[in-house]
């Protein structure tokens, strides 16, 4: 049995759970079901039932309500104990990076991240993963006892592929005691950044603006563009020094900056013009653009 | 405070790995440099000593090539280092690598362990936190900022879509470091002096290692560049080309 760790947060489904199922339906390793841990679940778990999957199990405590990596993993090892599941899947988010390596290293079992595809040709699936930042790629496969812990990128699988049963699959609660005492980590409630941080992964439309443009002055045209579209506004641009080189584009892979403004007077591309050189670690850094 | 900061040693960014003959790992090459991420957490940790004192001590899991990033992080201001060396820990997994870590950190008893958050070569982002459990320290992946409170920590993570979340957590912890979040410093010519008379000492990596994942190929990915020709009427060709722009394209939605 595959096991599908769903992911919510205040009520609201991760749709990347959705991918996660599409995936597991995929991978060849016998029947799927959902465990969505949490507190207040019914909404979500009737929402979940109706996946063709084996059933959905809730996971209930008001130790869950806000999540916290000492809580799911106590939680989730002793759910994974008594459904003794062959795979544990999750989808490759920032909530499964904290807990995931947690809770293997506490059943002492493997655990691939970052899965793109699921190869079935050998008796045992291999799991292909970027290596080396998208350079290369590997078929992985998992060693030692199970259940083996799998987590997929997100946008690798489709979520609207994730199989429909017939009628709603059977929703139960299992239990498990969270001692809320043990819980070492006090979340504080999440929050928005300025506008400056915005998220272009999350964005909708991304206005970029080139050699073109001329002049920073004439920069106010494309801002009041991405303002008509009721866009917020990245980190602008440094001022152009005089061009030093023939202008190219440049793909903007490194150091994880999925994106640039393409200052083309620069002749290369600014670090100052990424709007963040952070890792997006929920994607793959193959991707640019 | 007593900090430690784990470093891997990675090829460089700019350089294309080559495969070995069997096609499973990377031949070894001349160039490397510390993972980028844990380089902001050496910042990090160096910053956290000016402000409230303590040492800092890099340790490192790796071949004897590895001695060089050691240096380097002693140069810009380490005070001292721990070397888990053997060969086969240059391409092991997170457990292999993570045990090795604990094994010799573990008699220590660190104040604060910063990793990065993932590295540049296998990208497992999973050695930190895995590391944590081995140790007992309770921990935070995807930090931006460490304020330190008496016997306690708050730690800003980043979390998806643009929102943040402050998390407190007693010390000792474990935390791995966003890329990015401060500015790095230079080693200084009186750093890179120094940092020959500083005590490096060095581990045997722990001999029955299990890995638990193995690599059954390594390749360059496969770039599918094919043409379609869609038949039929004007009218069904047009349909037939924007399901496949919605469905397989995902440009239309």
């Amino acid at each position: 049995m595959i096991l599908v760790i769903a992911e919510q947060r205040d009520g609201t489904l991760n749709r990347a759970t959705w991918e996660t199922i599409a995936a597991a339906q995929q991978a060849g390793g016998g029947p799927v079901s959902v465990a969505l841990p949490g507190s207040g679940l019914l909404a979500i778990a009737s929402e979940l039932a109706a996946a063709a999957v084996q059933e959905v199990v809730t996971i209930e405590s008001p130790a869950l309500a806000t999540y916290t990596p000492d809580g799911y993993t106590a939680a989730l090892a002793e759910a994974i104990g008594q459904l003794s599941p062959t795979i544990v899947a999750l989808p490759h988010t920032y909530q499964t990076r904290d807990f995931a390596p947690k809770l293997a290293a506490r059943l002492d079992r493997a655990l691939v991240t970052d899965v793109v595809a699921i190869k079935t040709a050998e008796k045992s699936p291999m799991f292909v993963r970027p290596m080396f930042q998208g350079k290369l790629t590997a078929d992985v496969v998992p060693l030692g006892p199970g259940p083996h812990f799998v987590t997929f990128q997100l946008g690798a699988f489709r979520a609207d592929q994730a199989a429909r049963g017939k009628s709603p699959a059977p929703v139960r609660a299992l239990a498990v005691t969270v001692d809320a005492a043990a819980i070492r980590q006090r979340p504080e409630p999440p929050f928005r950044e300025a506008r400056q941080a915005v998220d272009l992964s999350q964005a909708e439309r991304i206005v970029s603006v080139g050699r073109g443009i001329k002049e920073q002055s004439n920069l106010a045209l494309a801002q009041a563009l991405a303002a008509g579209g009721g866009g917020g506004r990245g980190p602008p641009p440094p001022p152009p020094p005089p061009p030093k080189s023939p202008p190219r584009a440049r793909s903007a892979t490194r150091g994880g900056c999925r994106w640039i403004v393409r200052w083309a007077a620069r002749g290369r591309r600014s670090r100052r013009s990424c709007t963040s050189r952070w890792a997006f670690p929920g994607r793959s850094s193959t991707s640019s653009g | 405070m007593k900090i430690a900061v784990c470093i891997k040693q990675v090829p460089t960014r700019d350089s294309q790995p080559r495969l070995d003959k069997a096609r499973t790992w990377v031949l070894e090459q001349d160039a490397f440099e510390m993972n980028e991420p844990d380089a902001y957490a050496l910042e990090e940790a160096l910053r956290l000593r000016e402000q409230h004192g303590g040492e800092v001590v890099v340790c490192s899991a790796g071949p004897s090539r590895v001695a060089q990033v050691i240096r380097e992080a002693l140069a810009r201001g380490a005070d001292r280092a721990i070397h888990v060396e053997g060969d086969a820990l240059a391409a092991a997994d997170a457990f292999v690598v993570a045990d090795a870590l604990a094994a010799a950190m573990k008699e220590e008893q660190f104040d604060l362990v910063l990793t990065g958050l993932q590295s540049d070569d296998q990208g497992f982002a999973q050695t930190g936190v895995i590391l944590a459990e081995r140790l007992g320290l309770t921990h935070a992946t995807i930090v931006m900022e460490v304020k330190v409170e008496g016997d306690a920590l708050k730690v800003k993570r980043e979390l998806e879509g643009g929102w943040f979340q402050w998390v407190g957590m007693p010390l000792p912890a474990l935390l791995t470091i966003q890329s990015g979040i401060n500015q790095l410093r230079y080693a200084t010519l009186k750093g890179i002096m120094a940092a020959k008379k500083k005590d490096v000492r060095k581990a045997a990596a722990p001999a029955a290692a299990e890995p638990r994942q193995r690599i059954a190929r390594l390749y360059v990915p496969e770039k599918g560049k094919k043409t379609e020709m869609l038949s039929g009427s004007p009218q069904e060709a047009a349909r037939a080309l924007v399901q496949k722009l919605r469905d397989e394209a995902r440009v239309l939605s």
